[in-house]
């Protein structure tokens, strides 16, 4: 696989971890290049989907990018494609390779030549309420960009009414206290917590948080705290795990389990939990709709039940997305969900950069499928769908290098809505 | 007659260092020459639960003692410092099953967990953890390991 393959994801998901997720990310950039103030805008979809434009307020151009890491410092945007003339004449812009390291960003003119670098004057995340037709005009000409519409759209949101509803949302975070994934772990805690809360706020819920970690940790804590749930037939749960998983050779369920195991215990049924057995005693207490997911590993660990050892779009604003999709997905939706990162026989991944692969993911998806500037309604299968296809992207992507730490992660899901 | 006195003189040195002190391991580690691959329990014995009668490293109880020759001991080591056979930024979110120790001839201890959890977990000579990268797929760590002990 070239390098320019291999630039795919990572980066992606380091700049969100930079700016908090939105449906789309849009950066500013500015640099010279032979005396001539070029600007540039780099609008990033998802991991497949990044292009730039650039402007020296003649000529605009465009290109597309992919991410990838030069060193496991290193990140970089690489040009894939020849610039596309979009107005003007100008056909001497720079190919664009940015590197973000620590914080500095650089463009560098060849891959080949690296040493010759322009230094970026300027990197910023635009704002959603900046994307104003000025300013869009610098990179979009009206009649021959539909993203210049779309985009503006974004900027001046329809004004929706304030909705109104009894309803609670219960928001329960199981989190390891595994040492090697703490880094990942905290990460999605964070997503977690930003997301749900923004959500909360958007729709004026009760927002009832249950976070369960470090040595509050166990089996037992966890269905006590969900046995413990006071629900209201009106009500939302969602259960979000964020740690290492297994399942044993003998297991029915295609889902894994939670490990709560200490540093000194073997794994065993006593430590461990079931994610299908979570998600029926959620059920069992009758919210109206109840989300379930695992972002762990569901690899087999070669032994039974009995021979198991005996003696265990993070972003805060939410102001991108639209009111009415979020209540058409958490307050008309009825039924249940259940996810797990990665299929029966598989391991799933975490990264100290942005969190689990999944989770993040699901984030994304979520924010893309609420964006103003998606057309159709909102649906969870299309989030929890693309969650999983984006973490798989990433999983084979990462995985076909070779380099990588990760397995193939297929996640999988049982989605009962109505 | 060789390998009676190399397994009393492996059982001897594990057994100084599952019983002496942090300093007097350190002492001991830093004056063997010998480089071991240890067959081990895959979860670790907290020291209030470890048996006299048994055999630690780094909290894990020693199975078996695998005979390796110089030639192998040697790419072992240089694997073992190898950056590209760790990740430290990406970790599966799979539970450490440990397969084997790695005793350097520095006084490192590796405890290895094998695919599909590649992990290490690297002890200095005082056996304080001092890192836990995970292995990378294409790490040549475990092809290594497997000449010695074939599944």
């Amino acid at each position: 696989m070239n390098n320019a393959k291999r630039l795919i994801l990572f980066l992606c998901l380091s700049i969100l971890t930079f700016t908090n997720t939105n449906a789309q990310i849009f950066y500013e950039f500015r640099f010279l290049n032979n005396n001539t103030n070029i600007k540039g805008l780099l609008v990033y979809y998802d991991a497949d989907d990044i292009f730039y434009r650039l402007s020296d307020g003649n000529n605009i151009a465009q290109g597309i990018c992919n991410y990838g890491t030069v060193q496991s410092e290193v990140h970089m945007f690489t040009q894939v494609e020849n610039q596309v003339s979009v107005v003007g004449t100008r056909t001497n812009f720079p190919q664009i390779n940015i590197l973000v390291n620590n914080g500095s960003r650089y463009i560098v003119n060849n891959l080949n030549s690296p040493n010759i670098t322009i230094l970026v004057n300027s990197w910023r995340e635009v704002r959603y309420d900046e994307l104003t037709p000025d300013f869009l005009k610098q990179f979009f000409v009206p009649t021959v960009d539909e993203e210049y519409y779309s985009f503006m759209r974004l900027g001046t949101p329809p004004a929706e009414p304030p909705i109104k509803s009894t309803a609670r949302m219960h928001l329960v975070v199981a989190l390891t206290n595994a040492s090697d994934i703490q880094r990942s772990v905290e990460i999605d805690k964070s997503n977690v917590l930003s997301n749900f809360r923004g959500i909360a706020t958007e729709l004026n819920l009760q927002l009832i948080e249950t976070i369960i970690e470090g040595e509050g940790f166990t089996k037992q804590n966890i269905e006590n705290q969900l046995r413990n749930l006071s629900i209201n037939a009106d009500d939302i749960v969602i259960f979000i795990y964020s740690g290492h998983g297994f399942r044993f050779s003998d297991q029915q369920s295609d889902y894994p389990r939670i490990s709560c195991k200490r540093e000194y215990e073997s794994i065993s049924a006593s430590n461990s939990l079931e994610l299908e057995e979570v998600n029926n005693l959620i059920i069992r207490k009758t919210p109206r709709l109840s989300v379930v997911i695992g972002d762990c590993c569901n690899n087999n660990i070669g032994v039974t039940t009995r021979s198991g050892f005996s003696n265990n779009l993070t972003s805060r604003n939410t102001a991108s997305v639209s009111k009415k999709k979020l209540s058409k997905l958490f307050l008309e939706s009825r039924g249940n969900i259940l996810i797990a990162a990665a299929s029966k026989g598989q391991t799933s991944c975490g990264s100290n950069i942005d969190g689990g692969y999944f989770l993040t993911s699901f984030f994304v998806s979520l924010k893309n499928e609420l964006s103003f500037s998606k057309v159709s309604d909102p649906t969870w299968s299309n989030i929890v769908d693309e969650a999983i296809d984006a973490a798989l992207y990433r999983s084979t992507t990462t995985n076909a290098t070779g380099s990588s730490v990760c397995g193939i992660q297929n996640g999988i899901r049982s989605i009962n809505i109505r | 007659m060789k390998n009676i006195f190399f397994n009393v003189f492996s059982v001897c040195i594990y057994f100084l260092i599952s019983c002496s002190t942090t300093q007097n391991v350190s002492k001991i580690m830093n004056k063997i020459q010998t480089f071991f691959v240890l067959k081990i329990d895959q979860f670790p014995t907290a020291k209030e639960n470890q048996r006299s009668n048994k055999n630690y490293i780094c909290n894990y109880e020693i199975f078996d003692t695998l005979k390796s020759n110089d030639d192998l001991n040697q790419k072992i080591k240089n694997e073992l410092t190898n950056a590209s056979n760790y990740s430290v930024d990406e970790k599966k979110r799979c539970e450490f099953l440990a397969s084997y120790a790695i005793i350097t001839d520095e006084g490192l201890c590796y405890i290895v967990s094998e695919r599909p959890c590649g992990k290490i977990k690297k002890f200095n000579s005082n056996f304080l953890l001092i890192g836990e990268p995970d292995l990378t797929n294409n790490n040549q760590l475990e092809v290594l390991i497997n000449n010695i002990n074939p599944k």
